[in-house]
């Protein structure tokens, strides 16, 4: 490969790189080729990786920053190509197979576990809310035929509808929890990957 | 080498070079190398967030007919480097305990 081409691959596969940006990264590697010389072309190539790793390597840091930075109101999408992008920086760096085959099965097993609870407890609380409110409901009428029972299902079923409402919200804000847990994996498994 | 740099160690031995003095890319890199096995497609995400954490600015010089970008440590930098100084200071030590 000549360094015009390294250089062509490079530029074409940087991916979700700001438009300032690019100009900078090929800046640095057109100099660093010209510092080391015509003669060390292949040289310089084999230090730098093949060009679409290296591209990977460099896009993926920018993604990560822009997390850190909280690149809040970015859309769905672009969200979902970042988390891609991770993916790719893996796929891109030297050890790749048993590093993400092994790390992405356990964390998949450990995040289906969590969703299903979450899906499962949510689903329970909001049963558990229904009944409470039908409970009252019920009460309400009680009232009219005897008095204590119904203030006491009315009672009763308030508390269900109340307990069920926290349990659902609590499995809201861990659904959240679970989300960034699970970024901050992605990010750790793209740094030691590409160190 | 036996044990891998950890991210922090490395902006602590960019930024120790640059204290030094100035240098460009190529050069940064080579001197580096020439001390701890590193991988040179990680050097350049380091130089840039860095500088986006005004630790090191950037200016660029002509030389023999081409452009070279230099690299200046910021006064922002050196508190950085003495603060992983330290901390590389604390971790050396602790690890000296168990393992020595």
């Amino acid at each position: 490969m000549s360094r015009d081409e390294y250089l062509n691959i490079l530029h074409a596969n940087l991916r979700n790189v700001p438009p300032q940006e690019v100009g900078n990264i090929m800046q640095y590697y057109f100099e660093y080729f010209e510092e080391a010389g015509p003669e060390n072309v292949q040289k310089v190539i084999e230090e730098l990786g093949p060009p679409h790793q290296l591209a990977n390597r460099v896009s993926a840091d920018y993604v990560i920053r822009g997390m850190e930075n909280g690149t809040a109101g970015q859309g769905v999408r672009q969200k979902a190509s970042n988390a891609w992008l991770i993916v790719l920086a893996i796929c891109g760096s030297p050890v790749w197979l048993p590093l993400a085959l092994a790390l992405i099965i356990v964390i998949a097993a450990v995040v289906l576990s969590i969703f299903i609870i979450i899906i499962s407890f949510s689903a329970a609380s909001i049963a558990i809310m229904v009944a409470g409110l039908f409970t009252s409901g019920i009460g309400i009428v009680t009232v009219f035929s005897h008095v204590p029972t119904g203030i006491f299902m009315m009672g009763s079923g308030l508390i269900c509808a109340g307990v069920g409402i926290l349990i659902f919200i609590g499995m809201f804000q861990l659904a959240r929890l679970l989300k960034k847990a699970l970024f901050a994996i992605m990010k750790a498994c793209v740094r030691k990957g590409a160190n | 080498m036996v044990f891998q740099l950890s991210a922090g160690m490395l902006d602590a031995c960019v930024l120790a070079v640059l204290e030094k003095e100035d240098a460009y890319g190529y050069i940064l890199t080579q001197n580096i190398k020439s001390v701890v096995d590193i991988s040179e497609s990680s050097l350049y995400p380091i130089l840039r967030r860095l500088q986006s954490e005004n630790c090191l600015v950037t200016y660029d010089q002509p030389f023999g007919g081409r452009n070279r970008r230099y690299y200046r440590i910021t006064d922002r930098g050196r508190e950085r480097l003495n603060y992983l100084r330290a901390g590389w200071q604390e971790y050396k030590a602790c690890l000296d305990k168990i393992l020595l």
